[in-house]
Protein backbone atom coordinates (compact mmCIF):
# COMPACT_ATOMS: atom_id res chain seq x y z
CA UNK A 1 0.00 0.00 0.00
CA UNK A 2 1.70 3.25 -1.07
CA UNK A 3 2.09 5.79 1.71
CA UNK A 4 1.79 9.49 0.91
CA UNK A 5 2.70 12.54 3.00
CA UNK A 6 1.13 15.99 2.67
CA UNK A 7 3.17 18.92 4.00
CA UNK A 8 1.50 22.24 4.77
CA UNK A 9 3.02 25.74 4.57
CA UNK A 10 2.88 26.00 8.36
CA UNK A 11 5.22 23.02 8.69
CA UNK A 12 2.57 20.51 9.78
CA UNK A 13 2.19 17.26 7.89
CA UNK A 14 0.00 14.20 7.67
CA UNK A 15 0.63 10.76 6.15
CA UNK A 16 -1.83 8.17 4.88
CA UNK A 17 -1.82 4.69 3.38
CA UNK A 18 -3.58 4.61 0.03
CA UNK A 19 -4.74 2.02 -2.48
CA UNK A 20 -2.95 1.60 -5.79
CA UNK A 21 -4.89 3.65 -8.35
CA UNK A 22 -6.11 6.29 -5.90
CA UNK A 23 -5.13 9.79 -6.95
CA UNK A 24 -3.18 12.07 -4.61
CA UNK A 25 -6.27 14.31 -4.68
CA UNK A 26 -8.71 11.55 -3.75
CA UNK A 27 -6.63 10.52 -0.74
CA UNK A 28 -6.44 14.15 0.40
CA UNK A 29 -10.17 14.77 0.03
CA UNK A 30 -11.01 11.47 1.73
CA UNK A 31 -8.89 12.46 4.73
CA UNK A 32 -9.95 16.14 4.71
CA UNK A 33 -6.40 17.37 4.14
CA UNK A 34 -6.70 21.17 4.16
CA UNK A 35 -5.79 23.18 1.06
CA UNK A 36 -6.79 20.71 -1.67
CA UNK A 37 -10.15 21.90 -2.93
CA UNK A 38 -10.71 19.76 -6.07
CA UNK A 39 -13.75 21.73 -7.08
CA UNK A 40 -14.27 19.96 -10.40
CA UNK A 41 -14.16 16.54 -8.74
CA UNK A 42 -10.96 15.36 -10.44
CA UNK A 43 -11.83 16.23 -14.06
CA UNK A 44 -8.64 18.20 -14.79
CA UNK A 45 -10.63 21.41 -15.24
CA UNK A 46 -10.33 23.70 -12.22
CA UNK A 47 -6.67 23.68 -11.07
CA UNK A 48 -7.70 23.82 -7.39
CA UNK A 49 -5.95 20.60 -6.39
CA UNK A 50 -2.40 21.78 -7.14
CA UNK A 51 0.53 20.38 -5.15
CA UNK A 52 4.23 20.95 -5.37
CA UNK A 53 5.98 17.64 -5.66
CA UNK A 54 9.14 17.20 -3.63
CA UNK A 55 12.02 17.48 -6.16
CA UNK A 56 13.33 14.04 -5.24
CA UNK A 57 10.05 12.59 -6.55
CA UNK A 58 9.24 14.87 -9.49
CA UNK A 59 11.21 12.89 -12.09
CA UNK A 60 9.62 9.59 -11.01
CA UNK A 61 6.07 10.73 -11.83
CA UNK A 62 4.49 10.15 -15.23
CA UNK A 63 4.66 13.41 -17.22
CA UNK A 64 1.67 15.76 -17.41
CA UNK A 65 -0.62 15.39 -20.45
CA UNK A 66 -1.60 18.31 -22.69
CA UNK A 67 -4.65 19.24 -20.63
CA UNK A 68 -2.80 19.22 -17.31
CA UNK A 69 0.04 21.23 -18.83
CA UNK A 70 -2.49 23.86 -20.00
CA UNK A 71 -3.69 24.28 -16.41
CA UNK A 72 -0.31 24.42 -14.66
CA UNK A 73 1.04 26.80 -17.31
CA UNK A 74 3.03 29.51 -15.54
CA UNK A 75 3.28 27.65 -12.24
CA UNK A 76 6.62 26.66 -10.65
CA UNK A 77 8.66 23.71 -11.95
CA UNK A 78 7.35 20.90 -9.74
CA UNK A 79 3.68 21.88 -9.57
CA UNK A 80 1.21 19.17 -10.60
CA UNK A 81 -2.54 18.63 -10.45
CA UNK A 82 -2.97 16.08 -7.68
CA UNK A 83 -6.06 14.61 -9.38
CA UNK A 84 -3.78 13.44 -12.21
CA UNK A 85 -1.23 11.71 -9.97
CA UNK A 86 -2.28 8.08 -9.57
CA UNK A 87 -0.52 6.23 -6.80
CA UNK A 88 1.43 3.04 -7.47
CA UNK A 89 3.66 0.90 -5.24
CA UNK A 90 6.67 2.61 -6.88
CA UNK A 91 5.43 5.89 -5.36
CA UNK A 92 5.38 4.57 -1.79
CA UNK A 93 6.75 7.37 0.41
CA UNK A 94 5.75 10.21 -1.96
CA UNK A 95 5.89 13.67 -0.38
CA UNK A 96 3.85 16.60 -1.72
CA UNK A 97 3.62 20.21 -0.53
CA UNK A 98 0.18 21.79 -0.34
CA UNK A 99 0.18 25.49 -1.40
CA UNK A 100 -1.11 28.24 0.88
CA UNK A 101 -3.83 29.05 -1.67
CA UNK A 102 -5.17 27.39 -4.80
CA UNK A 103 -6.16 30.75 -6.28
CA UNK A 104 -2.93 32.76 -6.53
CA UNK B 1 -51.06 23.66 -14.80
CA UNK B 2 -52.43 24.43 -18.26
CA UNK B 3 -53.57 21.85 -20.77
CA UNK B 4 -50.68 22.85 -23.03
CA UNK B 5 -48.17 22.16 -20.25
CA UNK B 6 -49.82 18.84 -19.41
CA UNK B 7 -49.61 17.83 -23.06
CA UNK B 8 -45.81 18.28 -23.12
CA UNK B 9 -45.14 16.00 -20.14
CA UNK B 10 -43.85 12.60 -21.31
CA UNK B 11 -45.47 9.36 -20.17
CA UNK B 12 -42.43 8.15 -18.20
CA UNK B 13 -42.72 11.04 -15.71
CA UNK B 14 -44.47 9.85 -12.53
CA UNK B 15 -47.31 12.30 -11.92
CA UNK B 16 -46.47 12.63 -8.22
CA UNK B 17 -43.05 14.10 -9.18
CA UNK B 18 -44.56 17.07 -11.03
CA UNK B 19 -44.00 20.16 -8.92
CA UNK B 20 -44.04 23.93 -9.08
CA UNK B 21 -40.68 25.62 -8.69
CA UNK B 22 -39.86 29.26 -8.04
CA UNK B 23 -36.52 29.50 -9.87
CA UNK B 24 -37.65 29.86 -13.48
CA UNK B 25 -37.19 32.63 -16.03
CA UNK B 26 -39.70 35.42 -15.55
CA UNK B 27 -40.44 34.83 -11.86
CA UNK B 28 -39.68 37.55 -9.32
CA UNK B 29 -39.70 37.97 -5.57
CA UNK B 30 -39.40 40.90 -3.18
CA UNK B 31 -38.01 38.55 -0.53
CA UNK B 32 -34.37 37.59 -0.32
CA UNK B 33 -34.76 34.10 -1.84
CA UNK B 34 -31.76 32.77 0.08
CA UNK B 35 -33.48 33.36 3.44
CA UNK B 36 -36.20 30.77 2.97
CA UNK B 37 -37.19 29.93 -0.62
CA UNK B 38 -34.00 28.04 -1.53
CA UNK B 39 -33.98 26.01 1.68
CA UNK B 40 -37.71 25.22 1.47
CA UNK B 41 -37.09 23.24 -1.73
CA UNK B 42 -34.81 20.87 0.19
CA UNK B 43 -37.43 20.60 2.93
CA UNK B 44 -40.46 19.80 0.77
CA UNK B 45 -39.36 18.40 -2.60
CA UNK B 46 -38.00 14.91 -3.45
CA UNK B 47 -34.38 14.57 -4.71
CA UNK B 48 -35.48 14.74 -8.36
CA UNK B 49 -38.71 16.35 -9.54
CA UNK B 50 -40.30 17.54 -12.76
CA UNK B 51 -41.24 21.14 -13.52
CA UNK B 52 -43.40 21.88 -16.60
CA UNK B 53 -41.94 25.33 -17.35
CA UNK B 54 -38.37 25.13 -16.05
CA UNK B 55 -36.58 25.29 -19.41
CA UNK B 56 -36.16 28.79 -20.93
CA UNK B 57 -38.89 29.21 -23.51
CA UNK B 58 -41.37 27.34 -21.29
CA UNK B 59 -40.43 23.70 -21.81
CA UNK B 60 -40.40 21.03 -19.09
CA UNK B 61 -37.49 19.41 -17.33
CA UNK B 62 -36.11 17.71 -14.26
CA UNK B 63 -34.73 19.59 -11.29
CA UNK B 64 -31.94 17.87 -9.34
CA UNK B 65 -31.40 19.34 -5.88
CA UNK B 66 -28.78 17.19 -4.15
CA UNK B 67 -25.07 17.95 -4.29
CA UNK B 68 -24.04 14.30 -4.76
CA UNK B 69 -26.50 13.69 -7.62
CA UNK B 70 -25.39 16.88 -9.39
CA UNK B 71 -21.71 15.89 -9.03
CA UNK B 72 -22.52 12.55 -10.70
CA UNK B 73 -24.33 14.17 -13.62
CA UNK B 74 -21.56 16.72 -14.14
CA UNK B 75 -19.09 13.85 -14.61
CA UNK B 76 -21.36 11.62 -16.72
CA UNK B 77 -20.64 12.23 -20.41
CA UNK B 78 -22.11 8.85 -21.34
CA UNK B 79 -25.68 9.84 -20.40
CA UNK B 80 -25.70 13.65 -20.65
CA UNK B 81 -24.72 16.26 -23.23
CA UNK B 82 -24.32 20.03 -23.06
CA UNK B 83 -25.19 20.62 -26.71
CA UNK B 84 -27.79 23.31 -27.31
CA UNK B 85 -28.41 24.43 -23.73
CA UNK B 86 -27.94 28.13 -24.56
CA UNK B 87 -29.43 28.32 -28.09
CA UNK B 88 -28.76 31.98 -28.94
CA UNK B 89 -27.46 31.07 -32.43
CA UNK B 90 -30.53 29.02 -33.25
CA UNK B 91 -32.78 31.97 -32.38
CA UNK B 92 -31.18 34.11 -35.09
CA UNK B 93 -30.96 31.34 -37.66
CA UNK B 94 -27.24 30.65 -37.19
CA UNK B 95 -25.54 27.41 -36.23
CA UNK B 96 -22.52 28.15 -34.01
CA UNK B 97 -22.44 26.82 -30.47
CA UNK B 98 -20.94 28.41 -27.38
CA UNK B 99 -17.28 27.41 -27.16
CA UNK B 100 -16.49 25.52 -24.97
CA UNK B 101 -19.74 25.45 -22.91
CA UNK B 102 -21.83 23.68 -25.56
CA UNK B 103 -19.17 21.25 -26.79
CA UNK B 104 -18.93 17.63 -25.71
CA UNK B 105 -15.72 15.61 -25.46
CA UNK B 106 -13.44 15.02 -27.34
CA UNK B 107 -13.64 18.40 -29.11
CA UNK B 108 -14.40 20.08 -25.77
CA UNK B 109 -11.13 18.87 -24.29
CA UNK B 110 -9.17 20.27 -27.23
CA UNK B 111 -10.82 23.65 -26.71
CA UNK B 112 -9.99 23.66 -23.00
CA UNK B 113 -6.36 22.68 -23.59
CA UNK B 114 -6.17 25.71 -25.90
CA UNK B 115 -8.00 28.17 -23.64
CA UNK B 116 -6.95 27.12 -20.10
CA UNK B 117 -3.59 28.96 -20.21
CA UNK B 118 -5.41 32.30 -20.71
CA UNK B 119 -7.19 31.99 -17.38
CA UNK B 120 -4.65 30.49 -14.98
CA UNK B 121 -3.75 32.49 -11.84
CA UNK B 122 -0.30 33.06 -13.38
CA UNK B 123 -1.75 34.49 -16.61
CA UNK B 124 -4.16 36.73 -14.71
CA UNK B 125 -1.35 38.39 -12.71
CA UNK B 126 -0.71 40.74 -15.61
CA UNK B 127 -4.31 42.00 -15.39
CA UNK B 128 -4.12 42.67 -11.69
CA UNK B 129 -3.13 46.36 -11.72
CA UNK B 130 -5.74 47.17 -14.34
CA UNK B 131 -8.54 45.41 -12.44
CA UNK B 132 -7.62 47.31 -9.27
CA UNK B 133 -7.64 50.62 -11.13
CA UNK B 134 -11.05 49.85 -12.67
CA UNK B 135 -12.46 49.17 -9.18
CA UNK B 136 -10.95 52.41 -7.86
CA UNK B 137 -12.29 54.42 -10.79
CA UNK B 138 -15.84 53.15 -10.28
CA UNK B 139 -15.67 53.88 -6.58
CA UNK B 140 -14.55 57.49 -7.05
CA UNK B 141 -17.93 58.38 -8.47
CA UNK B 142 -19.77 57.74 -5.18
CA UNK B 143 -16.97 57.97 -2.67
CA UNK B 144 -18.45 60.96 -0.85
CA UNK B 145 -22.10 60.26 -1.53
CA UNK B 146 -24.52 59.34 1.27
CA UNK B 147 -25.89 56.40 -0.70
CA UNK B 148 -25.26 54.34 -3.83
CA UNK B 149 -27.19 51.89 -5.97
CA UNK B 150 -24.38 49.34 -6.00
CA UNK B 151 -25.60 47.15 -8.89
CA UNK B 152 -25.56 49.95 -11.47
CA UNK B 153 -22.58 51.76 -9.95
CA UNK B 154 -20.21 48.79 -9.60
CA UNK B 155 -21.64 45.29 -10.07
CA UNK B 156 -22.58 45.76 -13.73
CA UNK B 157 -19.77 48.01 -15.03
CA UNK B 158 -16.89 46.27 -13.22
CA UNK B 159 -16.88 42.98 -15.17
CA UNK B 160 -17.89 44.80 -18.38
CA UNK B 161 -14.78 46.99 -18.12
CA UNK B 162 -12.60 43.94 -17.67
CA UNK B 163 -14.10 42.09 -20.62
CA UNK B 164 -13.70 45.21 -22.80
CA UNK B 165 -10.04 45.18 -21.84
CA UNK B 166 -9.61 41.47 -22.57
CA UNK B 167 -11.24 41.96 -25.98
CA UNK B 168 -9.01 44.95 -26.72
CA UNK B 169 -11.95 47.36 -26.93
CA UNK B 170 -12.04 50.92 -25.60
CA UNK B 171 -13.85 51.68 -22.32
CA UNK B 172 -15.95 54.19 -24.28
CA UNK B 173 -18.02 51.20 -25.53
CA UNK B 174 -19.18 50.50 -21.96
CA UNK B 175 -22.77 51.82 -22.32
CA UNK B 176 -23.31 49.96 -25.58
CA UNK B 177 -22.04 46.71 -24.02
CA UNK B 178 -24.20 47.13 -20.94
CA UNK B 179 -27.29 47.68 -23.11
CA UNK B 180 -26.56 44.56 -25.15
CA UNK B 181 -25.88 42.55 -21.99
CA UNK B 182 -29.20 43.69 -20.53
CA UNK B 183 -31.13 42.77 -23.69
CA UNK B 184 -29.38 39.41 -23.96
CA UNK B 185 -29.80 38.30 -20.37
CA UNK B 186 -32.39 40.44 -18.55
CA UNK B 187 -35.02 41.38 -21.08
CA UNK B 188 -38.07 39.17 -21.37
CA UNK B 189 -38.72 40.44 -24.90
CA UNK B 190 -37.64 37.84 -27.48
CA UNK B 191 -37.21 40.39 -30.27
CA UNK B 192 -34.86 42.48 -28.12
CA UNK B 193 -32.91 39.34 -27.26
CA UNK B 194 -32.57 38.37 -30.92
CA UNK B 195 -31.49 41.87 -31.92
CA UNK B 196 -28.90 41.94 -29.13
CA UNK B 197 -27.61 38.54 -30.29
CA UNK B 198 -27.22 39.94 -33.82
CA UNK B 199 -25.52 43.07 -32.47
CA UNK B 200 -23.06 41.14 -30.31
CA UNK B 201 -22.17 38.57 -32.97
CA UNK B 202 -21.98 41.37 -35.56
CA UNK B 203 -19.49 43.19 -33.35
CA UNK B 204 -17.35 40.09 -32.97
CA UNK B 205 -17.35 39.42 -36.72
CA UNK B 206 -16.27 43.03 -37.31
CA UNK B 207 -13.39 42.64 -34.84
CA UNK B 208 -12.35 39.39 -36.51
CA UNK B 209 -12.27 41.14 -39.91
CA UNK B 210 -10.17 44.04 -38.55
CA UNK B 211 -7.66 41.87 -36.70
CA UNK B 212 -7.20 38.92 -39.06
CA UNK B 213 -3.59 38.42 -40.11
CA UNK B 214 -2.24 40.69 -37.38
CA UNK B 215 -0.59 39.94 -34.06
CA UNK B 216 -2.45 41.18 -31.00
CA UNK B 217 -2.62 40.42 -27.29
CA UNK B 218 -6.43 40.57 -27.07
CA UNK B 219 -8.62 37.47 -26.92
CA UNK B 220 -10.02 37.88 -30.44
CA UNK B 221 -6.51 38.00 -31.91
CA UNK B 222 -5.60 34.98 -29.78
CA UNK B 223 -8.52 33.04 -31.24
CA UNK B 224 -7.73 34.16 -34.83
CA UNK B 225 -4.12 32.94 -34.50
CA UNK B 226 -4.77 29.82 -32.41
CA UNK B 227 -4.11 26.29 -33.58
CA UNK B 228 -6.34 23.37 -32.65
CA UNK B 229 -4.12 20.44 -33.57
CA UNK B 230 -3.13 21.23 -37.15
CA UNK B 231 -5.97 23.60 -38.00
CA UNK B 232 -7.02 27.10 -37.00
CA UNK B 233 -10.38 27.78 -35.34
CA UNK B 234 -13.31 28.25 -37.74
CA UNK B 235 -15.09 31.62 -37.79
CA UNK B 236 -18.08 30.00 -36.07
CA UNK B 237 -15.82 28.66 -33.32
CA UNK B 238 -14.32 32.12 -32.78
CA UNK B 239 -17.77 33.71 -32.61
CA UNK B 240 -18.84 30.93 -30.22
CA UNK B 241 -15.84 31.54 -27.96
CA UNK B 242 -16.36 35.31 -27.85
CA UNK B 243 -20.06 34.89 -27.19
CA UNK B 244 -19.35 32.36 -24.42
CA UNK B 245 -17.07 34.95 -22.77
CA UNK B 246 -19.80 37.55 -23.08
CA UNK B 247 -22.55 35.46 -21.50
CA UNK B 248 -20.28 33.62 -19.07
CA UNK B 249 -18.15 36.44 -17.75
CA UNK B 250 -20.46 39.37 -17.21
CA UNK B 251 -23.76 38.61 -15.55
CA UNK B 252 -22.32 35.90 -13.34
CA UNK B 253 -19.76 38.24 -11.79
CA UNK B 254 -22.38 40.99 -11.46
CA UNK B 255 -24.65 38.58 -9.63
CA UNK B 256 -22.03 37.49 -7.14
CA UNK B 257 -20.94 41.08 -6.47
CA UNK B 258 -24.59 41.98 -5.81
CA UNK B 259 -25.13 39.11 -3.37
CA UNK B 260 -21.85 39.65 -1.55
CA UNK B 261 -22.34 43.35 -0.98
CA UNK B 262 -26.00 42.81 -0.12
CA UNK B 263 -24.94 40.15 2.39
CA UNK B 264 -22.37 42.41 4.03
CA UNK B 265 -24.91 45.26 4.12
CA UNK B 266 -27.44 42.98 5.85
CA UNK B 267 -24.83 41.43 8.19
CA UNK B 268 -22.83 44.33 9.51
CA UNK B 269 -20.87 42.28 12.07
CA UNK B 270 -19.44 40.19 9.21
CA UNK B 271 -18.70 43.38 7.25
CA UNK B 272 -16.78 44.63 10.29
CA UNK B 273 -14.92 41.33 10.60
CA UNK B 274 -13.62 41.71 7.03
CA UNK B 275 -12.64 45.33 7.59
CA UNK B 276 -10.75 44.36 10.74
CA UNK B 277 -8.98 41.42 9.11
CA UNK B 278 -8.81 41.57 5.29
CA UNK B 279 -6.96 38.23 5.30
CA UNK B 280 -10.42 36.68 5.84
CA UNK B 281 -11.63 37.92 2.46
CA UNK B 282 -10.72 34.87 0.31
CA UNK B 283 -12.48 32.44 2.67
CA UNK B 284 -15.45 34.82 2.96
CA UNK B 285 -15.75 34.90 -0.83
CA UNK B 286 -15.57 31.11 -1.03
CA UNK B 287 -18.41 30.75 1.50
CA UNK B 288 -20.53 33.47 -0.14
CA UNK B 289 -20.02 31.81 -3.53
CA UNK B 290 -21.46 28.71 -1.94
CA UNK B 291 -24.38 30.27 -0.13
CA UNK B 292 -25.36 32.51 -3.04
CA UNK B 293 -24.69 30.12 -5.96
CA UNK B 294 -26.89 31.70 -8.62
CA UNK B 295 -25.95 30.42 -12.06
CA UNK B 296 -27.33 27.12 -13.33
CA UNK B 297 -27.03 25.36 -16.68
CA UNK B 298 -28.86 22.47 -18.30
CA UNK B 299 -27.92 19.03 -19.54
CA UNK B 300 -29.84 16.95 -22.07
CA UNK B 301 -30.11 13.22 -21.47
CA UNK B 302 -28.67 11.27 -24.41
CA UNK B 303 -28.98 7.71 -23.06
CA UNK B 304 -31.57 6.32 -20.66
CA UNK B 305 -30.42 6.40 -17.07
CA UNK B 306 -31.71 7.03 -13.55
CA UNK B 307 -31.06 9.51 -10.76
CA UNK B 308 -32.11 8.52 -7.23
CA UNK B 309 -34.37 5.84 -8.67
CA UNK B 310 -36.08 8.16 -11.18
CA UNK B 311 -35.91 7.17 -14.87
CA UNK B 312 -34.46 9.85 -17.16
CA UNK B 313 -34.95 9.31 -20.89
CA UNK B 314 -33.11 10.70 -23.93
CA UNK B 315 -34.31 14.20 -24.75
CA UNK B 316 -35.17 15.02 -21.13
CA UNK B 317 -33.72 18.35 -19.94
CA UNK B 318 -32.09 18.43 -16.52
CA UNK B 319 -31.58 21.67 -14.57
CA UNK B 320 -28.16 21.60 -12.91
CA UNK B 321 -29.37 23.71 -9.99
CA UNK B 322 -26.15 24.93 -8.36
CA UNK B 323 -28.24 27.10 -6.02
CA UNK B 324 -29.78 24.02 -4.47
CA UNK B 325 -26.68 21.80 -4.66
CA UNK B 326 -24.52 24.36 -2.85
CA UNK B 327 -27.18 24.62 -0.14
CA UNK B 328 -27.79 20.88 0.32
CA UNK B 329 -28.39 20.21 4.04
CA UNK B 330 -27.13 16.62 3.54
CA UNK B 331 -23.69 18.08 2.82
CA UNK B 332 -23.54 21.49 4.54
CA UNK B 333 -24.44 21.92 8.20
CA UNK B 334 -27.07 24.69 8.40
CA UNK B 335 -26.55 25.76 4.78
CA UNK B 336 -28.60 28.94 5.34
CA UNK B 337 -25.84 30.24 7.64
CA UNK B 338 -22.96 32.07 6.00
CA UNK B 339 -19.90 31.04 8.01
CA UNK B 340 -16.63 32.54 6.81
CA UNK B 341 -14.67 29.71 8.44
CA UNK B 342 -16.59 26.97 6.60
CA UNK B 343 -14.17 26.68 3.61
CA UNK B 344 -16.68 24.69 1.55
CA UNK B 345 -16.28 22.85 -1.71
CA UNK B 346 -19.35 24.13 -3.54
CA UNK B 347 -21.00 24.05 -6.97
CA UNK B 348 -21.03 27.78 -7.77
CA UNK B 349 -18.75 27.16 -10.75
CA UNK B 350 -20.15 23.73 -11.56
CA UNK B 351 -18.10 20.55 -11.57
CA UNK B 352 -16.67 18.06 -14.04
CA UNK B 353 -15.00 18.96 -17.34
CA UNK B 354 -17.14 22.08 -17.89
CA UNK B 355 -16.18 23.62 -14.53
CA UNK B 356 -16.09 27.34 -15.20
CA UNK B 357 -13.10 28.24 -17.37
CA UNK B 358 -13.08 31.77 -15.96
CA UNK B 359 -13.37 30.94 -12.27
CA UNK B 360 -9.89 32.20 -11.32
CA UNK B 361 -10.66 35.50 -13.06
CA UNK B 362 -14.03 35.70 -11.31
CA UNK B 363 -12.35 35.11 -7.97
CA UNK B 364 -9.76 37.84 -8.63
CA UNK B 365 -12.54 40.26 -9.55
CA UNK B 366 -14.53 39.47 -6.42
CA UNK B 367 -11.44 39.62 -4.20
CA UNK B 368 -10.23 42.92 -5.66
CA UNK B 369 -13.72 44.42 -5.32
CA UNK B 370 -13.79 43.68 -1.58
CA UNK B 371 -10.14 44.53 -0.96
CA UNK B 372 -10.49 47.88 -2.74
CA UNK B 373 -13.94 49.01 -1.63
CA UNK B 374 -14.08 47.96 2.01
CA UNK B 375 -11.16 50.02 3.28
CA UNK B 376 -12.13 53.06 1.19
CA UNK B 377 -15.84 53.25 2.01
CA UNK B 378 -17.59 53.80 5.33
CA UNK B 379 -19.73 51.11 6.86
CA UNK B 380 -22.80 50.48 4.73
CA UNK B 381 -26.24 48.98 5.24
CA UNK B 382 -29.15 48.28 2.93
CA UNK B 383 -31.52 51.21 2.51
CA UNK B 384 -34.29 50.21 4.95
CA UNK B 385 -36.92 51.95 2.79
CA UNK B 386 -36.05 50.11 -0.42
CA UNK B 387 -37.99 47.18 -1.83
CA UNK B 388 -35.54 44.97 -3.70
CA UNK B 389 -36.92 42.82 -6.49
CA UNK B 390 -34.94 39.71 -7.36
CA UNK B 391 -35.17 37.86 -10.67
CA UNK B 392 -35.42 34.16 -9.94
CA UNK B 393 -34.64 32.71 -13.34
CA UNK B 394 -31.76 32.69 -15.68
CA UNK B 395 -29.28 33.90 -13.13
CA UNK B 396 -30.79 34.67 -9.69
CA UNK B 397 -30.04 38.36 -9.33
CA UNK B 398 -31.38 41.35 -7.39
CA UNK B 399 -32.42 44.24 -9.63
CA UNK B 400 -30.83 46.76 -7.27
CA UNK B 401 -28.60 46.84 -4.19
CA UNK B 402 -29.30 50.22 -2.56
CA UNK B 403 -26.64 50.96 0.05
CA UNK B 404 -26.58 53.78 2.58
CA UNK B 405 -23.34 54.86 4.21
CA UNK B 406 -22.73 55.65 7.86
CA UNK B 407 -21.01 58.98 7.57
CA UNK B 408 -20.12 61.28 10.47
CA UNK B 409 -22.31 64.39 10.55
Amino acid sequence: MPRITYQQTDGSQASFDAAVGDSVMQVAVHHSVPGIVAECGGSSACATCKVEVDPSWAARLPPADENERSLIDGEGPNVRLSCQLKLTDALDGLVVHVPGSQYR
Amino acid sequence: MTTAAAATIPAHVPRELIRTFPFTLGQLTSENPFRRMVHDVHRVDPPVFYVPNVYPGGGPGWVVRRYADLRNIYSDAEHYSVKGFAPFAMMIGESWGNVPAEADAPLHDQYRALLNPLFTPAALKKLEAKVVSIAQGLMEKFRNAPRVEFRSAVAVPFPVSIILDLLGLPQSRMDEFMQWEHALLHDGNMENLKQATRNVTGMFRQLMKERRGKAGDDLVSFALNAKLGDRGLTDDEIVGFCFNLFIGGLDTVTTNLCWQFRHLAENVEQQRALRNDPALIPDAIQEMLRAYSSASTFRTCIKETEIAGVTIKPGDKVLMCTTLGSNDPEVFDHPEEVRFSRKPTHLAFGSGIHHCLGHHLARRELTIALQTLLPALPEFRLDPKAEILTDLGGVIQPRSVPLVFERPH
